[in-house]
């Protein structure tokens, strides 16, 4: 598995190294060169003139995977797993980017022994699903040719759970055995952008950190792709 | 090592290298990146803010010493490579801390700096625990003391490495708790030697890559008095002079994260901590922590 691992590493590092190459070939080139001066005399420098490009809205298409970090009072419960989303938002000239972000968890259900701190272990099945809904507010940096977004989400997750058929009207501070809640959260995050005319994709890495203890917490990881209006 | 791992390590060479170059020619560019006295981070590092300079910090969810759960802070350089600090967020929880440091020397090659921090809390003080914690230490006083020696060596333009070792007495006074479940009337401290091992990727003139470990070398917990602990039947008790060694594996983390200079005065960062350190806080094996940082 190890040996597996670290194959896919070597094949990434090749192609973020070709990727590197070609980037970094390409700005010496005559045009370039003459374009940079031109801007230059021109007293525009050339980073308003790239942060000039960032202006607008854009819209992004989310798949992605959310490993639940948190057992709440020691139950497993996933309520993200395969995890689908759609983040909106508008960029302003400096980077300032203001959106908003929905996503459904398609959760799984997990078999397990549930070990109370008082009494006799209970065999159950959990399933859960969940919709998180964020405001973001967040800044695009130019990194190379990519775009680097950091944001901050704050939201909701509604959580629906289904504990089975255990004889139980509370369980794990869960009530009844199968229902729903709200919870508010924070998710902070960064991802990594290719933009090209209209067209953007990318990766991200966001945490969702929720205010409600029967919420789990979960790092998501995503592939985006999406498009600039 | 295996060819395939030659193979491996080369190509991440080589694709650091790359970063290196676009690093160096953006730099060229303006001037001005995220290794100069200005923008530099003072965090892990053995760098100080130029003198007159202030930062004002928020962040929240953090980890370490100084940023433990939030940040709201700020920092002056008052030069000669002396800075003081002080989280404000842990004033407003009833923790009165203040650090200071001192970055006595700055070459091109290697800076160093020596830290002092004081933290003191008193029980009843501290309201953002649960009833059932808040209840337990109402009545006892916290002083921490941690020193640390700092070194930081930019190897290129694009990566620097900082290490620090920090030794840290902390000490709790006063009667813990109270009934038969847990008592203590004892002075309980805390001591540890920790490292902290960092790298830092200069990726371009406004982003940085940072990666840290902390260490610890040992971590005990020494303790004089009665102590007294009941839970479903099992009991514990001692009287006397004692210490309680916490292991390695119970201690330490690790983080990477990524640290941006969104305009010349305002930064920002994304971090994620690994290790059971993120367990103990946030019961999650890895856990994020962002910030907003002013230089003014």
């Amino acid at each position: 598995m190890l040996n597996k691992a670290w194959s896919q590493f070597v094949v990434m590092g090749r192609s973020a190294l070709v990727a590197l190459a070609l980037s970094s070939a390409s700005p010496v080139s005559a045009q370039d060169q003459a374009a940079a001066a031109k801007a230059t005399a021109s007293s525009e420098t050339p980073s308003s003139a790239a942060e000039e490009k960032r202006a607008g809205f854009d819209l992004l298409a989310s798949i992605a995977y959310a490993y639940t970090t948190t057992e709440p009072n020691g139950l497993k419960l996933d309520p993200y797993g395969g995890y689908f989303g759609l983040d909106l938002g508008y960029t302003w000239n400096m980077g300032l980017r203001v959106g908003a972000r929905a996503s459904y968890g398609l959760g799984r259900s997990i078999k397990q022994t549930y070990d109370p701190l008082i009494g006799a272990s209970v065999d159950l099945t959990s399933d859960a699903q969940s919709v998180t809904a964020s405001a973001t507010v967040g800044y695009d940096m130019k990194l190379h040719i990519l775009t680097l977004r950091y944001a901050l989400g704050i939201g909701f997750t509604s959580l629906h759970w289904d504990l089975g058929d255990i004889p139980y009207t509370s369980f794990a501070g869960y009530s009844p055995m199968k229902g729903s809640m709200f919870g508010a959260q924070i998710d902070p995050g960064v991802a990594l952008l290719w933009q090209r005319g209209h067209f953007e994709c990318g990766l991200g890495l966001h945490y969702l950190v929720p205010f409600t203890e029967e919420v789990p917490s979960a790092l998501v990881a995503e592939l985006l792709v999406g498009t600039r209006l | 090592m295996s060819r395939r791992t030659l193979r491996g390590l080369v190509v991440l060479v080589l694709t650091l290298l790359c970063c290196a170059q676009l690093a160096s020619s953006a730099r060229a560019e303006t001037g001005e990146d995220l290794r100069s006295p200005k923008s530099r981070s003072t965090r892990f590092s053995a760098y100080s803010l130029p003198k007159g300079t202030w930062a004002i910090e928020a962040g929240a969810l953090g980890l370490g010493n100084d940023e433990l759960y939030g940040e709201i802070g700020g920092a002056v350089g008052l030069g000669a490579g002396f800075q003081l600090d002080v989280n404000l967020a842990h004033y407003g929880v009833g923790l009165f801390n203040i650090s200071s440091r001192w970055n006595f020397l700055d070459t091109r090659h290697v800076a160093l700096s020596l830290g002092l921090s004081f933290l003191y809390g008193h029980g009843d003080w501290v309201w953002i625990l649960s009833p059932l914690a808040e209840r337990l230490i109402e009545d006892t006083d916290l002083f921490s003391l941690p020193v640390n020696l700092t070194a930081s060596v930019p190897v290129t333009h694009w990566l620097q490495f900082d290490l620090t070792a920090e030794y840290q007495y902390a000490k709790l006074i006063g009667q813990l708790g109270e009934g038969k479940t847990l008592y203590a009337d004892a002075l309980i401290g805390a001591e540890r030697f920790v490292f902290r091992p960092g790298a830092r990727f200069f990726l371009s003139d406004t982003t940085a890559l940072e990666l840290a470990a902390l260490l610890p070398a040992f971590t005990k917990v020494p303790y004089e008095g009665t102590l007294s602990a009941e839970l479903l039947g099992r009991g514990f008790q001692r009287s006397g002079e004692g210490e309680a060694k916490i292991a390695f594996s119970e201690t330490w983390n690790l983080e990477v994260g990524l640290r941006s200079r969104f305009t010349p005065w305002m930064f920002g960062s994304f971090r994620l901590t690994f290790g059971p350190l993120a367990d103990r806080f946030f019961s999650a094996p890895v856990y994020p922590t962002f910030s907003l940082e002013f230089r003014l």
